[in-house]
């Protein structure tokens, strides 16, 4: 999941991100870096999360848990 | 709605394109956004540069050159050509229709039949649609379709949903008939409900042209644009094709009656690369398939997207055996529009450029 922490950072353009920080508290999170992350996410992590999904995500962790869910079998 | 026809090729095609080739990276500066806001978008949406023609250069004007270079190479006779069908939504004039003009200008005989067609997105498709139906008389051998349109000079450089996507140009597609029966399947839609999710809301007779309309204003997503600029709805447009554009493909097949592995390349109009992606993969399609690298390198040049894809991506020598191809056009109206057929090699693929 570095990966994607790294991503967020730089979609976000901060230097350090904890998994437990409300996301809504950033001017930077708006609908072109949703989907950013989206195309993001199902290139790297082969999940499908839609934009629904990632609206109801309040935090880093809630995005590493939708992801885990909607990645298919296995792990 | 579906319908076919037998019996009909293209012989050949060349596109057009202005010389003048602007890039995201120097018009970013327009826009009311950071530059790193701005390197998302370009990342996301693959835009690179595409063609933008002068304020002088006319839609028409493209389509006279690519006539000079179809008689200076030889590929066909002024006298020869039954039908101009001349698609555009950038006609030199409201009155009278461009397709005289060029008529004159391109020196093509007078004994002809030609007119204009407003679509855009579906463009050639539609003009596909037409030469067929046209060719199905004894009396026509050879129609000429002719795509152009200079839509950047109506799209305000500030609109960062717009601008970046853009290309001018124009196409010239000679269609005759085949010795081989052919089937060719088509399927055509129309969602009249969404017509204004591409618009340009003044300049019509809806809405005239005044001091007032050419006023900036600043949409709620921060773009910037006038009412006599192009407005395009992004999400909705989004949700159409990959909504519509499966059923279409579905519907096609079955008709043919073959899958989609049977088919050697799906040749898309091109709104921008992240569009075609998704769409893709909604297909279940491997993106080899889909060339979408028109946009990245030309622009979005409405109706002529899907010939420039053809001579941009495919070489006269390509082909051995008739490939397999299936066209879709989606866009403006909103218009889907689809088409499976076998095409013969094509033995004439030009693209040149018109200089200012």
């Amino acid at each position: 999941m570095q990966a994607l922490l790294l991503k967020i950072q730089d979609l976000l353009d901060i230097e350090n991100i904890s998994p437990d920080i409300d996301l809504k508290d950033f001017e930077e999170w708006d609908s072109l870096a949703m989907i950013a992350l989206m195309s993001f996410i199902q290139k790297n992590y082969q999940a499908d999360i839609n934009l629904d999904i990632l609206n109801e995500c309040k935090n880093l962790q809630n995005i590493y848990e939708a992801i885990k869910k909607n990645s298919g079998g296995g792990g | 709605m579906n319908f076919k026809f037998y019996g009909k090729k293209i012989s050949s095609v060349i596109s057009i394109l202005p010389k003048n080739e602007s890039y995201f990276d120097d018009e970013m500066i327009r826009y009311n956004f950071p530059p790193k806001k701005s390197q998302i978008l370009k990342e996301l949406m693959g835009y690179n540069k595409h063609r933008i023609s002068s304020q002088n250069q006319l839609a028409s004007d493209f389509i006279i050159k690519g006539f000079e270079q179809l008689f200076e190479d030889k590929i066909i006779k002024p006298n020869e050509i039954d039908v101009l069908i001349y698609i555009t939504q950038s006609p030199d004039y409201f009155v009278p229709q461009t397709s005289t003009i060029i008529q004159h200008k391109a020196g093509l005989k007078k004994d002809i039949l030609c007119f204009d067609l407003n679509q855009g997105c579906t463009g050639f498709l539609h003009g596909l649609f037409q030469a067929f139906f046209m060719l199905e008389n004894s009396e026509i051998q050879k129609v000429a379709i002719a795509n152009s349109d200079v839509l950047s000079h109506k799209v305000n450089k500030k609109d960062r949903n717009s601008y970046p996507l853009i290309g001018d140009g124009g196409s010239i597609t000679i269609v005759e008939k085949s010795q081989l029966q052919n089937e060719i399947l088509c399927y055509n839609k129309v969602f009249g409900e969404n017509a204004l999710s591409i618009h340009i809301p003044a300049g019509g007779f809806k809405l005239p042209s005044t001091d007032k309309t050419a006023q900036d204003f600043e949409d709620k997503d921060g773009n910037i644009r006038n009412l006599n600029n192009l407005t395009m709805d992004g999400a909705s447009v989004f949700s159409f094709v990959q909504e519509s554009v499966p059923t279409m493909i579905e519907s096609l097949l079955k008709n043919a009656c073959i899958t989609k592995e049977d088919i050697d390349f799906f040749i898309f109009h091109q709104p921008n690369k992240f569009m075609l992606q998704k769409l893709a993969d909604k297909l279940t399609i491997p993106h080899q398939k889909m060339p979408n690298n028109i946009v990245e390198n030309f622009g979005n040049g409405s109706g002529i997207t899907i010939p420039l894809n053809l001579c941009f991506n495919f070489n006269q020598n390509f082909w051995d055996s008739p490939l397999k191809i299936c066209f879709g056009g989606f866009g403006v109206g909103l218009t889907l529009s689809g088409i499976i057929m076998d095409i013969e090699r094509i033995s004439y693929l030009k693209l040149i450029d018109l200089e200012d």
